[in-house]
């Protein structure tokens, strides 16, 4: 009763101030300092979050956290396990997986470098388990020391082992990590395309809408089956225009990258702007309406969800390959650069005007 | 026209005939016609790419990029925000009946801290360990040894400007230092044309951004005990 008597002052208090103020920062970082009264939603958690007879499968462990599995591969992706993230603004939700059921990790790929993606108490909790941390450009700067490897990719570079490749793949964002330091943190910020067995899965990260940039993605890494997106934040626009896709945005880069499913990630989760939690899901929805997605699926997958894509027999076939050197051999599949034509873009359903187009 | 003439028009025509067809001849003429030259050999890559294909290896020189902070005119602003602080201290005095004894007094004073050198041995292997002026708040906070000079003017019954250099020793203690870090330090300056010796103990949160610092100085009765509000941005 007490915790909701002062996050409602808190609230009010933060209300008042960005109303006088006008300033979305201040009604943002009010929101933020609000929700540390408030206790996260439960969610079930698997306890065993490796299905044996998957071959694909994505579980949301909430905001930009996913673990992937590719046949017997794992990779998690900006991992965030903590309470609050930059100190300030508290988990909505809780984790949609304890960090000690993870299995090993044959890589965690790191977007940027902000408190939500890089978290440095979330590393120390799963650093046994980790096997490679792949990051950005400058991304170690604000690493420390850990108990496992890390490399740092640039743009189109890869890492390789036993057959898995993680391709550091270019996204429109920001690299710096306490504001002051975007004067020379400039390129701290990708998205990856992990391969596995010719399952393809891409990770935006966080990302501004570039078509260029998606459409390239989708010219060299033909029939990603699976992309993870971001959907948030969304407001105030005019702000998070610069740094984030909205849903809209998420769709038509699903399109631009040819991809045959999207879940959306990096939204309802903490609060890190004036939208509500449930306001991305809604505009992702009325997105998905004005688009012919056709054979494509977006796939919403809730916190603490997996969702299994390909199951045992389905998808590329997969020929046992050689522990080393897996790229001097014949793969039965064909991962890597390749000449496609960009993918085409379905016609919208309905005549849409210039106003209400996505870009 | 004479026959002779006719003849020789005949003539030209073969040959302009001959040469015609022997143009058309060439294969790139021909191909003209056409429309655009077709590939020939390896010359052009097929689309799609045959299969199966060759995938060339990753490129593998893996290196660490170390970008060179520099002081930003935002970084410099942040650096004019001063931290409050109160100086408690004990001052002879002499009374109404011309007794000198000694009296608790206490001033307010700002403080402003640059950092000329820092090392670092909380960053991370492949990254350089030394900070120049502007620091990072990980590079200080995950632990480290800087050289710190403060600056500082003490209101009321000090009423002067104080210059301290020193040495302190920042210890993470919660995510590397980022949400809590604790310091301890000493520093040195000149009060009453004597070299004093301070020793201060901190606690900072949210990046070092908010912080308390306790400075002592046991041998300098006017400024024995001091409490900063720290504030501080890289």
């Amino acid at each position: 009763m007490r915790a909701r008597s002062l996050a409602t002052a808190a609230l009010a208090l933060a209300l008042a101030g960005g109303s006088l103020t006008g300033c979305a920062y201040v009604r943002a970082a009010g929101r933020a300092s609000s929700s540390l009264f408030m206790s996260p939603r439960k969610v079930e958690k698997l306890k065993e979050p490796i299905d044996k007879n998957a071959r694909l499968a994505v579980l949301w462990v909430g905001h930009a956290t996913a673990l992937v599995q590719i046949d017997d591969k794992v990779i998690l992706t900006d991992p965030v396990f903590t309470s609050t993230v930059g100190q300030l603004s508290k988990r909505l939700v809780e984790p949609g997986i304890d960090p000690e059921n993870l299995p090993p990790i044959d890589a965690v790929v790191i977007s940027h470098l902000h408190f939500d993606h890089l978290s440095l108490g979330s590393l120390d909790m799963i650093q046994q388990k980790v096997r490679m941390l792949l990051m950005p450009r400058t991304g170690a700067t604000y690493l420390t020391d850990f108990g496992f490897p890390v490399l740092e990719l640039r743009p189109w570079q890869g890492y390789e082992k036993d057959g898995l490749r993680v391709t550091a793949v270019p996204t429109d964002h920001v690299g710096f990590r306490y504001g002051v330091d975007d004067a020379w943190m400039t390129q701290g910020f990708t998205g990856y395309v992990i391969e596995y067995h010719g399952i393809k899965v891409y990770f935006g990260g966080d990302t501004s809408y570039d078509q260029k940039l998606f459409v390239e993605v989708g010219e060299r890494f033909p029939g990603i089956d699976v992309a993870l997106l971001p959907i948030g934040p969304t407001e105030p626009r005019e702000i998070m225009r610069q740094f984030h896709t909205d849903p809209g945005e998420a769709v038509q880069a699903f399109i631009d990258l040819g991809a045959k499913r999207m879940v959306p990630i990096h939204y309802a989760t903490f609060v890190n702007s004036t939208d509500e939690p449930g306001d991305a899901l809604k505009q992702l929805t009325a997105a998905e309406k004005k688009w012919d997605l056709g054979k494509r699926e977006v796939a919403v997958v809730a916190i603490g969800e997996r969702r299994v894509f390909l199951k045992k027999g389905e998808g590329p076939s997969v020929q046992p390959e050689k522990a080393k050197d897996s790229w001097s051999t014949t793969p039965s599949v064909q991962p890597g650069k390749a000449a496609p034509k960009p993918a085409a873009k379905p016609a919208p359903k309905n005549d849409i005007s210039d106003d209400e187009k996505l870009d | 026209m004479s026959i002779r003439g006719r003849a020789l028009i005949t003539e030209k025509a073969a040959r302009i005939a001959i040469v015609v067809a022997a143009l058309l001849a060439q294969p790139g003429v021909a191909a003209a016609a056409d429309g655009p030259p077709k590939p020939t050999g390896d010359a052009l890559v097929p689309y799609p790419p045959p299969s199966p294909r060759v995938i060339p290896p990753p490129d593998q020189s893996y290196t660490y990029a170390s970008p060179q902070p520099y002081p930003s005119l935002p970084w410099m602003l942040l650096q004019l925000l001063p931290s409050p602080e109160l100086v408690v201290g004990q001052v002879r005095e002499t009374n109404a009946t011309g007794k000198s004894e000694l009296t608790t007094r206490s001033a307010f004073g700002l403080r402003w801290q640059i950092t000329p050198i820092v090392w670092s041995w909380g960053v991370n292997r492949h990254v350089s360990r030394w900070r120049f002026l502007v620091v990072d708040p990980l590079a200080r906070h995950s632990g480290s040894l800087e050289l710190p000079l403060n600056l500082e003017y003490v209101f009321g019954y000090v009423d002067r400007f104080l210059v301290r250099p020193g040495v302190r020793a920042y210890f993470p203690l919660v995510e590397r230092g980022e949400y809590l870090s604790a310091s301890i330090g000493t520093s040195t300056y000149a009060y009453d044309d004597k070299l004093r010796v301070a020793y201060d103990v901190g606690a900072y949160v949210l990046y070092g951004i908010f912080g308390v610092q306790a400075t002592i100085a046991p041998d300098n009765g006017p400024l024995t005990a001091i409490g900063t509000f720290r504030i501080r941005y890289f």
